[in-house]
């Protein structure tokens, strides 16, 4: 009696997916990495910015717009990418809910409300954001997480008290952009999600920032696998289910407060590339994690192009694209695992 | 060898267990039964440490379950608890998790710990689904997957929490052998069953609870003959013999 058939590749056995992944998808975000750069509304040339970087000729067009524009929007596309990926994989398997991701339970919108209340309180002090993104994260996803583990309630149930908790801090920041109006102005691309007015000096940080904790899930990876299996499961393995749970949160908080503080509240990234690549490489995480980093750059990195050149020169919000993308696969995710559902 | 010594639990201000003192032998498997809310899961949870007694200790082995570090315990005891999440992993995946407290490098398995987990699914038999996902198998293969991966852990100590519920009835056979071969490598296993005439065929002791009390404990053939069995449940228990093979069957109590 067979419950569920699950639409693998027959062609191809599961060992040889994950090494093609693990292949060709760095292959891949390094194209599409080029891509983003040598791809704008400027007829700019890629290979004349390099020489001029060599000859030390600084000041011509084609180099300021690859390397002070192009550049920093690609790395950023690539972290943030990766960052709310990793964050969705390292949510998911502790809340044990294939449908967590930050934008669904409320995680980036905590990020994003600390940054709007930041910018109404301690107004001009751009250094505050990134922290403001951080502990709104750490707040959310800390707030789920208690909830999960006080009431141990199923995983429908989270997941609806993550939709609640994420309308009520977004009425949150809706009610900050209202009430103060003059302190937190142009924040509507903050709320999409955008990567137009990224630059070093804010993708630089985060990035060093993002780097070690992706790192670091990869060191927790054996105890995220042990999680899939339930918590009792995982106790009965040794796995310290508490601790490892509120660290990797603490972790997931760290990369999804890192991309909010530059990309804002891109959606969808974190629900969407951890399902894609489990389907591709199964739940172990070391395979899962590394393939989730590369396959969110790479679909941050397209997106972000097309929303530059779709409508040259008019810029779309990549977020405005990625969830034009995301709905619609957050319902088909939905109707998929109706049978699965608890 | 689980010992519990006087433990006392509650989950309100009424306490559920008091004073309640037991032992569970190596090479037995010893099978908990009872009425819904008789204890037999919390029990289990007891012993697992997922509940904390109120007073009174858990030894496994000869020595209290707090003095394990995590590790040790996993080592020491392995718990199938009642309902799991299905993991997108490979069966064999399943099973190598059960090999998670005995390995040292965390990030590459060794060669070795992959055999240990085959050699776990050739003694359940599910040596087939090796490559196969969770998702793909019916729910009494996902069981012997599951069996599969406390034979990997390799724990002296066994607790299952209902093992056979759902299965048909050719599986829950199977299931019951794969205990009674654990069984053989000397291990002790406690395991709560409903299926009454599985208990008394696979049982080597049975415990039977009522409201957090030991009602009865012993050998199924005694705990018959006395008619507790037939006292506990409102049954009557009739023998089937087959030549050497003995199972039992369980009828409705006659209307007075």
């Amino acid at each position: 009696m067979r419950i569920l058939q699950r639409s693998s590749i027959p062609s191809c056995s599961l060992k040889h997916r994950r090494r093609l992944c693990l292949v060709l998808l760095p292959i891949l975000t390094g194209l599409c990495f080029a891509l983003a750069l040598a791809a704008g509304s400027s007829d700019v040339s890629v290979w004349q910015a390099i020489k001029d970087l060599f000859s030390g000729a600084l000041t011509t067009v084609d180099f300021k717009i690859v390397f002070y524009v192009r550049l920093p929007r690609a790395l950023g596309a690539l972290l943030a990418g990766s960052a709310l990926a990793v964050s969705g994989v390292v949510i998911q398997a502790v809340l044990n809910n294939p449908m967590a991701a930050p934008n669904i339970i409320g995680v980036n919108a905590g990020a994003g409300f600390f940054v709007i209340l930041a910018m109404a309180v301690f107004q001009n002090a751009i250094g505050v954001i990134p922290i403001a993104a951080f502990f709104g994260a750490l707040f959310a996803a800390l707030l789920i997480y208690a909830i999960s583990a006080l009431t141990g309630a199923g995983r429908v149930t989270i997941t609806l008290v993550g939709v609640a908790v994420s309308a009520v801090l977004t009425a949150g920041i809706n009610g900050v952009k209202t009430l103060f109006p003059d302190s937190v102005y142009d924040v509507s691309g903050f709320l999409v999600g955008g990567l137009s007015a990224v630059n070093f000096s804010s993708v630089l940080p985060a990035g060093a920032m993002i780097l070690p904790v992706l790192l670091l899930c990869l060191v927790f990876s054996r105890r995220l696998d042990a999680l899939c299996l339930g918590e009792e499961v995982a106790g009965g393995l040794g796995v310290s289910v508490k601790k490892t749970g509120l660290a990797v949160l603490v972790l997931a908080a760290l990369l999804a407060g890192a991309a909010v503080s530059f990309a804002g509240l891109i959606g969808f990234v974190g629900l969407i590339v951890p399902h894609i690549m489990r389907r591709l490489v199964g739940s172990i995480h070391r395979y899962l994690i590394p393939v989730s980093i590369f396959g969110a750059g790479t679909l941050l990195l397209i997106a972000d192009t097309l929303s530059r050149v779709l409508f040259a020169p008019y810029e779309l919000p990549v977020g405005i694209l990625m969830s034009l993308a995301g709905g619609p696969f957050f319902i088909f995710l939905i109707l998929s695992k109706r049978r699965k559902l608890p | 060898m689980i010992f519990l010594e006087n433990i006392c639990f509650s989950y309100g201000k009424e306490p559920f267990f008091k004073e309640l003192s037991l032992a569970f032998q190596d090479g037995q498997l010893t099978v908990l039964i009872g009425e819904n809310g008789s204890g037999k899961t919390t029990l289990l949870k007891l012993i697992a440490g997922e509940e904390q007694p109120q007073s009174g200790c858990v030894f496994l082995d000869g020595k209290a379950r707090k003095a394990y570090t995590a590790n040790e315990r996993a080592r020491a005891l392995s718990y199938f608890p009642q309902q799991r999440p299905t993991p997108e992993m490979t069966a064999l995946e399943v099973v190598m998790m059960g090999r998670y407290p005995c390995v040292q490098n965390r990030f590459v398995t060794p060669q070795s710990e992959r055999e240990r987990a085959l050699e776990a699914l050739q003694a359940v038999g599910a040596e087939d689904f090796a490559d196969r996902f969770m998702q793909e198998l019916s729910y009494g293969q996902r069981q012997k997957i599951y069996l599969a991966m406390q034979w990997a852990q390799d724990a002296p100590n066994c607790l299952f929490d209902e093992p056979t519920n759902h299965l048909d009835v050719r599986s829950k056979f199977s299931l019951m052998e794969d205990l009674a071969a654990m069984k053989k490598q000397g291990r002790c296993l406690v395991c709560v069953l409903h299926d009454l005439p599985l208990a008394l065929r696979y049982a080597d002791r049975l415990v039977v609870l009522r409201q957090g009390s030991v009602l009865a404990d012993g050998a199924p053939e005694a705990l018959c003959r006395a008619g507790i069995i037939e006292r506990a449940f409102g049954v009557r228990v009739r023998v089937l013999e087959d030549g050497e093979e003995r199972a039992y069957a369980v009828l409705p109590a006659k209307q007075a």
